[in-house]
Formats: C-alpha cells, sequence, structure tokens
C-alpha cells in the first residue's frame, strides 16, 4: 500500500492559465455545463490510495484484477471513527458479495460520478438533470426552492443554487446501503454530500465532493478530480441495465440443473 | 343510450362494493390473523421498498436473548400519508409493534400499528390497518 502521506493534494492537474476560464453562457446567464462527461480514474475501485492488487475472481485472471490508483481523498485517508473501521474492514474482507454494485443497486452519491460509465447533464433554470448510462440512475438537481427528502433512497434529493461560476449540489436523503467504492467504504442514512462542479476548460470540469456523516467519521473530508467531456462526434448514453446481468447470481440457485453447478 | 349509462353505472358500484375481497390480497396466504403479536424494541432498519416497506427491530425476549424481527408495512407512499417519513422513523427509536405472525412461525410479522414512547401511535397501512378483518 501506498503510504497516504506521500499522496496529500488532491489529484488536480495544475492549470497553465493565469487567469480562470470562463465558460460558454446558458439562456439564463449560466455556466454550460451541458454535455456527455466522464472522470477517468479508479475511484470506483477504491477512493484511498492503493497499489494494483489480484481481482476477486481468479477466474478473471489479469482481466479481473484492480489497476493502481494514486487515491482522490483530500489528506489520503477517509476517517473513520474505530468503529465503523472495523466494519469497513469487514466490508473489503467480504466486499465482492457485499458491494451492492454486484448486485445492480443504484451507486448513490458520490460514487454515480466516477463509475467507469459516461452520464450526461441537461441543464434548465429550475432543474438539472443528471444522467447516468450506469443502470439509468438519475438524479433531478432541485434548483429552485429547497426540497427535503420524506424517505432514503439510493440516489437522495439533491438542492442545487450557483455559487460564481461553480455549481454547488446539496444531497441529503441517501440510504446506508449504497458504499463509496468497491473497497468496502461506506456510511450511514445521516450522510450529507456537498458536490461542486466548477467548468475549468472547455472540455473538463472540476468535480468536488464534501462528504460529512457524524455517525461514520470523525470529520467531514473531500474527494476532488476532473470531468473529462467526450467529445467524439456521435457521444451519447447507452444503456447499461444490469439487473438482468445478476439473475444466474440471485436465482441461479432455484433452477433445478444450476449453469453454475460443477456437479 | 341513458338506461345503458345506468345500468353500466350500477353494475360498476356492484363491482366496487366487492372492495374487502380486494383490499387483502395475500394476508391469508402469508399471515396469520390468529397470531396477533406485540413487540417492543429498538428500531434497526426501514426498508423504503415497494410494493411494502419493511422495518426491522431488535426485540430482546424472556431469556434476554434479542431476535431481529421484520415487519411489513404498506408501501412507502402510503406510509407517508399515515404520518411516516425517514425522521418519524429514526434508527435507534423504542418502539412498539402491533400486528400478527408469519404463518411459517418465522419472526416475521403484518405490522397494524406502531406506538412511540411518547403515546403516539401511527397506522402502518397494510393488510391488517384496514377496519375490516383480513381473510384467514
Amino acid at each position: 500500500m501506498m503510504a497516504a502521506a506521500a499522496w496529500t493534494v488532491l489529484a488536480m492537474p495544475a492549470s497553465s492559465q493565469t487567469t480562470p476560464y470562463r465558460a460558454p453562457r446558458t439562456a439564463d446567464g449560466k455556466p454550460n455545463l451541458n454535455g456527455v462527461w466522464q472522470a477517468m480514474n479508479t475511484a470506483n475501485w477504491d477512493l484511498q490510495p492503493h497499489s494494483a492488487t489480484a481481482g476477486m475472481l481468479w477466474q478473471a485472471g489479469a482481466a479481473g484484477s484492480e489497476p493502481a490508483g494514486v487515491g482522490v481523498v483530500e489528506g489520503g485517508e477517509i476517517p473513520y471513527l474505530p468503529a465503523a473501521l472495523a466494519k469497513k474492514n469487514a466490508n473489503y474482507a467480504n466486499r465482492l458479495a457485499l458491494d451492492p454494485e454486484t448486485k445492480c443497486f443504484l451507486p448513490g452519491v458520490p460514487r454515480a460520478t466516477y463509475m467507469p460509465f459516461p452520464f450526461q447533464i441537461v441543464q434548465s433554470a429550475k432543474v438539472i438533470m443528471i444522467s447516468y448510462e450506469y443502470d439509468g440512475a438519475v438524479r433531478l438537481i432541485n434548483m429552485d426552492s429547497k426540497k427535503e427528502s420524506p424517505v432514503d433512497s439510493w440516489m437522495g434529493w439533491s438542492n442545487g443554487h450557483w455559487e460564481g461560476d461553480t455549481l454547488v449540489v446539496d444531497v441529503t436523503g441517501l440510504n446506508e446501503d449504497s458504499w463509496f467504492d468497491r473497497a468496502g467504504d461506506f456510511h450511514s442514512n445521516k450522510l450529507h454530500v456537498v458536490e461542486r462542479y466548477t467548468p475549468r476548460s472547455a472540455d473538463t470540469i472540476s468535480y468536488e465532493a464534501t462528504m460529512e456523516d457524524p455517525q461514520t467519521f470523525s470529520r467531514p473530508w473531500k474527494i476532488g478530480m476532473p470531468l473529462y467531456r467526450h467529445v467524439e462526434k456521435d457521444a451519447r448514453l447507452l444503456e447499461f441495465k444490469c439487473v438482468p446481468f445478476t439473475e444466474e447470481l440471485l436465482y441461479g440457485n432455484l433452477r433445478k440443473k444450476q449453469a453454475n453447478n460443477k456437479k | 343510450m341513458r338506461t345503458k349509462l345506468a345500468v353500466a353505472l350500477v353494475l360498476a358500484g356492484l363491482l366496487l362494493a366487492a372492495g374487502p375481497a380486494w383490499a387483502h390480497h395475500a394476508f391469508g396466504a402469508e399471515f396469520d390473523i390468529d397470531k396477533p403479536v406485540s413487540l417492543k424494541g429498538k428500531l434497526t432498519k426501514v426498508e423504503w421498498v415497494n410494493p411494502h416497506a419493511w422495518i426491522h427491530i431488535d426485540v430482546q425476549s424472556a431469556d434476554g436473548k434479542v431476535v431481529d424481527w421484520m415487519v411489513e408495512g404498506g408501501s412507502p407512499n402510503t406510509l407517508l400519508r399515515h404520518g411516516f417519513n425517514r425522521n418519524t422513523l429514526e434508527l435507534g427509536t423504542v418502539i412498539v409493534v402491533s400486528g400478527y405472525q408469519a404463518k411459517d412461525g418465522t419472526n416475521k410479522a403484518n405490522g397494524k400499528d406502531i406506538t412511540f414512547e411518547d403515546g403516539r401511535k401511527l397506522l402502518m397501512g397494510s393488510s391488517s390497518s384496514d377496519n375490516q378483518t383480513p381473510a384467514k
């Protein structure tokens, strides 16, 4: 494992410009974030710094193994409370079975942002929609008066506002079942996420997310990464509805003769 | 034409009057009206899912052991209309759930209502919460 102390800066490339970038405007004068975007890192494997390692399924060999990552957490380490750290380690030990991604549950926030799939931002004055290719996950960011969720849900409720050229999104109402990554990093249903989307160039957005959850962490902590625009001519979301892909896993044992039964 | 409309309305009325039979679909298949339970315990998990939300409570049995019970309620929408939300059902709250146990004898029940420590009572919006007695 790489020493967390060696990676104390956010994985944000320095800008060569001296003046901040000014994005083109939408009709209502706000920075135009419309487009198809995607993160390009290994945050979905593990938010913290990590070496390359063998995958969870030996049958997949190199193809299923985990690439290295410098980590996207400011300061390197997620500040778990002691009891929560024990749970994270237990999660990690059994992550193939326990990770909600395995069963195609919705990724929650902020994991939806850095799943290895594109997402599309569709922007209007009162509502900004973020549509994720992964399992058709969708968020509606309410730009009007603040609304609070009456129930917990996988994707939570998002309220947004502009601070200068930055879209600030407040997310609450997240259930306790989603993970932050495949390494067992988790949270309670008291999690409060504040995202910041700032256009940094014509084809990149600077993305930050601050997590606050006094039941799980000893203090708020932050992740950061660039988001890259899909600039190919026919850039668009395709369909990734993964529930059918979990059928064998969830129900294969009900078949008289199992497909995965080697006998 | 008027007569046909009148006949159609009367027929529709008769069909709708058969409401009670529809309202308790599947109760008798899974739960036992002759096994009422009163469960006091700490709320450990709320599953806001359709078609039925489930609440989990840690109930301390007579011999001191803590047992996990799961209790079926109405849909999240129904629960909201009955006064429940994520703040009412805070994890760790001690509640008393009255309902009916599953036919297979497991620690599962159909929830009728929830009483909080301060005396507030809320209906759970499931089959046994209505005025009519569910079918066996």
